[in-house]
């Protein structure tokens, strides 16, 4: 929370604001500026395409809500790095089908930091657990069988001494 | 299960899933995003995962970072078991690598633990041939970060330099170099130096003689910075003009004398002031950090020089000699020579120092800092220095004070606790003294990290009291390194005490600084604690 009586100086020129539409028809607008951390946003805004709503049927509205609001903290003048660490963390405390949507929303987007941050938090979630605790967390299917993985070690015993 | 099945050590995931429902999002991954997930994982649990688990199948060959620390193999500092093992992961890795470009190429073993080199054969032996070859493999896929550390966990400056590791000639003739760190090993001088990428260099523990740093930063000419800590063979450090180089770190070089940056264009230098180091020339740098100053130092700066940070730091009893406090004459003198420095940041024991002249009642030089940062394990005998400093400072528009929990392990807390017989948290109301700062200049006031600590709330009270100019202050949570350019830590540890906040905690504490009274009526209180 923060509770302060400042004026701060506004820029000069009015914020112009981009319309993204969501795959199930949301609409949302974002301002320029925070549109440009998105590499696929950044050459529409530039090849000037960006004046209708900009259609993006990957990317559920639910997300794409998220990846606005991402965009907009990470555009923000005078964040500081400490702050902005903490932030980022909170954004990617969620479910992990979640983070699996972020990755795939970075990754059509082109947004490097989004796509950073969601990848080191889906890492994180497989450092610390056994093969077996990785397979049932994510639910990998056509995982090894256990004979299998007994081959794969034998083979590759280097790796696992 | 048993901890040869785990994968890695460390990491931690809070979150459960609902194992019935969990669909399958990993599979359906492009491979290069699942390479992007793996290149996040240290590189051991990284290549085990990707064997392990079918989706990453292969992909550890692509990895662009790779990592060998010898330490994941063994117990640390119980013998040195794990050798093998070590050296036929890296031979595996090496082998079986797939992409024509690496990123990062990184290696920490102990050296000297790995057998002797032999004298007869020139210092080669079996694992200076294996390094050649692993660093060839590396230069060979151009690799642009390039990390040899050959101290592994052993005791650091152990071995003698003579026989350190040599890094072949080849590494000094990359291309595609951007940083190079070096660590406990020497480095080949013949032939030509020609690191046209090199950004970053940072030595330590290495044999290096005058002429090797005038040749490595010559043949550097994109080089931006350079670290040099207890390396040897250095009497005088002098750099000439050169079209890149901006900073300068130095730390603990044995032999060095003297720093000598008159004809360079360097603007940020770090320096440890230790014997024999005793001059500094530096007329063109903007930015300076002096660490250690336990010994005089002639310092020779110039008129650009508008940023300069004190990190004193000293063992036993600094404090008293024969029961009587130390002078610190030097400090004072070097103090002086800096007073009109624009902006001044201070650790722990300077500002100890301010309150031992303080409390011996000594007469305020005057300096006209006009911006002072400092990080404090803020204790009660911290005050009369802080209250030294507001007097010192005529001029002062800015005060930034990053505060953290007192050290409980402070060895001087007995002599401390008799020297300031006074209530710490009424210190502030008895304070005589002219502030000419609060009277006239104080605008800027930031408090910043463990805020809640004892003697805070005291000191923002006193100062939004009696600063009559303030504009603005700043209370929040964010915090600083504790670790200054030369890597020291320059605080001590009081991690295990620092509070989590919680927001009633702070939304408690908002409320309390919002009801004191400010004598400025522009002053706003900005509270950002979360």
């Amino acid at each position: 929370m923060s509770s302060s009586s400042s004026s701060s100086s506004s820029p000069p020129c009015p914020k112009k604001m981009i319309t993204l539409k969501s795959s199930d028809g949301e609409t949302f607008e974002i301002e320029e500026i925070a549109a440009l951390q998105s590499k696929t946003l950044e050459n529409m805004i530039d090849e000037n395409c960006a004046s209708t709503p900009i259609p993006l049927p990957n990317v559920k509205g639910k997300i794409l809500a998220k990846v606005v609001e991402f965009c907009t903290k990470h555009a923000e003048a005078g964040a500081d790095a400490e702050t902005l660490r903490a932030w980022d963390a909170e954004f990617v405390g969620v479910e992990h089908a979640i983070v699996f949507d972020y990755i795939l929303a970075a990754n059509f987007l082109e947004i490097p930091t989004l796509l950073d941050l969601a990848c080191e938090s889906v890492a994180e979630m497989i450092k610390g657990k056994t093969p077996d605790e990785i397979r049932k967390f994510f639910n990998i299917n056509n995982a090894f069988s256990p004979e299998e993985e007994e081959d794969v070690r034998r083979q590759n015993q280097w790796a696992f001494e | 299960m048993s901890e040869a099945m785990r994968i890695t050590d460390g990491g931690s995931d809070p979150r459960k899933s609902k194992e019935d429902e969990v669909v399958d999002r990993i599979s359906g991954l492009p491979d290069s995003l699942l390479l992007h997930i793996l290149s996040f994982l240290p590189f051991r649990c990284a290549v085990r995962a990707s064997l392990i688990l079918r989706p990453f199948r292969g992909l550890w060959r692509s990895l662009s970072s790779l990592s060998f620390e010898e330490c994941d193999f063994h117990a640390c500092r119980r013998g040195r078991s794990g050798a093998g093992e070590f050296l036929n992961f890296v031979e595996h890795v090496l082998a079986l690598h797939e992409s024509p470009k690496i990123h990062t190429f990184r290696i920490e073993l102990n050296f000297h633990a790995s057998g002797f080199p032999n004298p007869e054969f020139d210092g080669r032996g079996v694992m200076s041939n294996r390094l050649d070859e692993w660093i060839c493999f590396a230069l060979k896929k151009k690799v642009k970060v390039l990390d040899v550390a050959l101290g592994g966990c052993a005791r650091p400056m152990g071995a003698k330099p003579a026989l350190h590791y040599r890094v072949p000639s080849a590494v000094l003739g990359s291309s595609n170099l951007v940083e190079l760190k070096l660590k406990v090993c020497n480095i080949e001088s013949l032939g030509q130096i020609h690191l046209k990428s090199l950004q970053k260099l940072s030595m330590f523990d290495v044999n290096l003689s005058e002429e090797v740093i005038q040749n490595l930063v010559s043949g550097s000419p994109s080089l931006k910075k350079v670290s040099l800590q207890y390396c040897h063979g250095l009497q005088v450090l002098k750099f000439e003009r050169h079209p890149s180089l901006e900073e300068l770190n130095v730390c603990n070089c044995v032999d060095l004398e003297k720093v000598d940056l008159a004809s360079s264009g360097i603007k940020i230098l770090a320096v440890y002031v230790g014997y024999p180091l005793s001059k500094i020339i530096c007329p063109n740098v903007m930015t300076l950090e002096l660490d250690g100053l336990q010994d005089d130092v002639n310092l020779d700066c110039g008129s650009s020089l508008n940023d300069v940070a004190l990190y004193v730091s000293g063992f036993g009893d600094f404090l008293l000699e024969r029961g009587v406090f130390l002078e610190y004459y030097e400090f004072k003198r070097l103090l002086k020579k800096l007073r009109s420095i624009a902006h001044f940041t201070l650790c722990n024991r300077s500002i100890l120092v301010f309150s031992i002249w303080e409390l011996n009642n000594q007469t305020c030089p005057s300096f006209n800092w006009k911006s002072v940062t400092m990080t404090l394990n803020l204790a009660k005998w911290h005050l009369p220095g802080i209250s030294y400093l507001l007097e010192a400072c005529d001029f002062l528009e800015t005060l930034t004070i990053y505060v953290y929990p007192s050290n409980p392990e402070d060895i001087q807390r007995n002599t401390w606790d008799r020297a300031c017989n006074f209530d710490g948290r009424s210190y502030w109301h008895s304070v005589q003294g002219t502030f000419h700062c609060l009277a006239h200049h104080l605008k800027n006031v930031m408090v910043y990290a463990c805020v809640t600590e004892p003697y805070v709330i005291e000191l923002i009270e006193f100062l939004l009291g009696n600063a009559l100019v303030l504009e603005k202050m700043v209370i929040s949570t964010k915090r600083n390194s504790k670790e200054n350019r030369n890597g020291i830590l320059y605080l001590a540890d009081t991690s295990g005490l620092e509070k989590d906040y919680t927001s009633d905690m702070l939304l408690d504490f908002s409320q309390k600084v919002l009801s004191l009274p400010r004598i400025s009526p522009r002053a706003v209180v900005h509270m950002a604690v979360c």
